[in-house]
């Protein structure tokens, strides 16, 4: 388990700090590096805060001990480190059965994603999947054939989706996945690509699993928040289930021409209205 | 320049009762006087009416094709006006509120049925619903049709703006219909088009106007297509215009 070192800034070359820190060996968490402490088995992470995603740091600020101040010792600091490891690993964001990210984690990615589709106007999609009848190899296998074919499906999702998209563990046999800049059309598609992988998997016609998804798609227009968001592919996905399951359905927005005149604004009314009063005054006298 | 692939134009207007149905219709019927190869999509899914204007009865609809098995291509009917012809159902309030897959069905397989003709027209609904929307996308030529009344500048302003936040469109053909001369439909087109130009930050294209005539109504009436029935009238004369300038398209 690595031990995790937060910097302010990058020590400089012939720093003191930098020199218990022998070697750079790889990147791990985004801008993190991992180090080897000289005359010490620890392996350290020096993460440096600039390079921390905000999601990160929220998490980092829960450790009481996360920042070691360059003054500090770092080898002092170990045992107060090995504790805030165990925490961080209780505040994992991988699910430890699949490997996928688990639900604490989508949660705040969502909203990143909500963040981001306000600021740059392209929709997000959210797919809610639930495997049908998986208890069938629960009960007649046993969990751990269950375990072994939740693992399966979870690769075979991550094979399914494109670099851009996050796929996680809801819990239980439900999952999702969150499609960043994606209109709901490419969603369906990616969602049947889902059902169609989950019906390959070896054991799963036998046992007649099958996945039902539901989607929602988030617009600029939407005025939805986390939960509403994926109260909707929720909803969408016990469409899918009454539909009589291995089915994709579809929750969002649907534009009513009062809310597509809503998008027209006083100052766009007023325009239009003085063109409305100049044709109508020209013609009029025209007429007459 | 040859495989460019089909002109598909939707018409849409906000508003309702703009006109057009009856100006799909009348261009498409020019179209086909030329030589083209037309589709007209009624995609006026819950209220059809294209059905109503051209006379005709047909007996499956796009409800077949969401709802049934059938293939969009065993719906489309011929007309006697030249074109083809896919009808949608009237009154089905099943048709009204579609799901997104469900609209998805429907293009796929009209995308393919497009391609057998040189032009396509989608005659979209009133309002600003989904399926409009979605449409509007199929499409690769979106036709605005106003009038001078107020609702309808607001809601073919409201339309264009919303195709432009949701997808991205930023170029918008007018029609001017039931206009009392060319001159206020130029200076109507001019209005709206600065508009757009200062609040959405692009220009609109001039695609045609079409008179007012007493003849229209009573052609509609009638069933007739008013570039058959009154082939010299000018409003059929303005249909015809509009007509040419979409060949261009091709």
């Amino acid at each position: 388990m690595p031990i995790i070192i937060l910097m302010n800034r990058a020590p400089l070359p012939d720093d003191a700090q930098s020199r218990t820190i022998a070697e750079i060996l790889s990147k791990s968490l985004s801008g993190g590096q991992l180090a080897r402490i000289k005359g010490s088995e620890s392996r350290a992470m020096l993460v440096l805060l600039d390079h921390l995603s905000l999601y990160e740091r929220q998490l980092l600020e829960k450790s009481p001990h996360r920042v070691i101040d360059l003054e500090d010792d770092p080898l002092k600091t170990i045992v107060e480190l090995q504790e805030e490891n165990a925490l961080l690993r209780s505040m994992a964001l991988i699910d430890n059965l699949t490997g996928l990210y688990n639900n604490r984690f989508f949660r705040l990615q969502l909203e990143t994603e909500m963040a981001r589709t306000r600021r740059t106007g392209l929709p997000c999609c959210l797919l809610m999947i639930d495997l049908d009848n998986f208890k069938m190899i629960n009960d007649t296998l046993g969990h751990l054939e269950g375990d072994r074919f939740l693992i399966q499906v979870a690769r075979t999702f991550s094979q399914c989706v494109r670099a851009i998209d996050i796929v996680c563990r809801y819990g239980g046999d439900e999952f999702v996945a969150i499609l960043p800049s994606t209109r709901i059309f490419v969603a369906i598609r990616i969602a049947n690509r889902f059902k169609k992988a989950v019906s390959e998997i070896p054991g799963a016609s036998g046992y007649n699993v099958s996945a039902s998804i539901g989607i929602s798609e988030f617009t600029v227009s939407s005025p939805w928040d986390v939960n509403d968001f994926i109260q909707a592919a929720d909803s969408a996905m016990y469409d899918a289930k009454s539909k009589g399951r291995n089915q994709v359905s579809t929750r969002g927005r649907y534009i009513s021409i009062n809310q597509g005149l809503e998008s027209v604004n006083p100052e766009e009314r007023k325009a239009i209205f003085s063109v409305y009063e100049k044709v109508q005054n020209q013609g009029d006298s025209d007429g007459e | 320049m040859e495989n460019k692939g089909p002109v598909i134009a939707s018409i849409s207007s906000g508003k309702g009762g703009v006109g057009k149905t009856f100006v799909s219709v009348n261009i498409a019927a020019c179209l086909a006087q030329q030589g083209k190869k037309v589709l007209v999509v009624d995609c006026d899914l819950g209220l059809a009416n294209v059905d109503v204007m051209i006379g005709v009865n047909p007996r499956f609809t796009l409800k077949e094709v969401v709802f049934g098995d059938m293939d969009v291509n065993d719906v489309a009917i011929q007309t006697r006006y030249g074109f083809d012809f896919v009808p949608a159902s009237s009154g089905a309030a099943e048709m009204v509120q579609l799901m997104y897959e469900d609209i998805e069905k429907i293009k796929e397989t009209l995308g393919k049925l497009a391609q057998q003709y040189d032009l396509v027209i989608l005659d979209t609904g009133a309002g600003i619903s989904e399926s409009v929307l979605q449409f509007n996308l199929f499409a690769n030529k979106n036709v605005i049709v106003l009038n001078r009344e107020l609702t309808s500048l607001t809601d073919a302003y409201a339309t264009i703006k919303v195709i432009y936040q949701t997808f991205g469109r930023d170029s918008f053909n007018i029609i001017v219909n039931t206009t009392r001369s060319e001159e206020e439909a130029k200076k109507i087109f001019n209005h709206i088009g600065s508009i757009c130009n200062r609040f959405l930050g692009f220009p609109l294209h001039y695609l045609g106007h079409i008179v007012y005539d007493e003849v229209v109504p009573r052609s509609i009436m009638k069933q007739e297509v008013l570039v058959h029935s009154h082939n010299q009238s000018p409003p059929a004369i303005h249909c015809s215009a509009i007509a040419e300038k979409m060949v261009n398209w091709q």
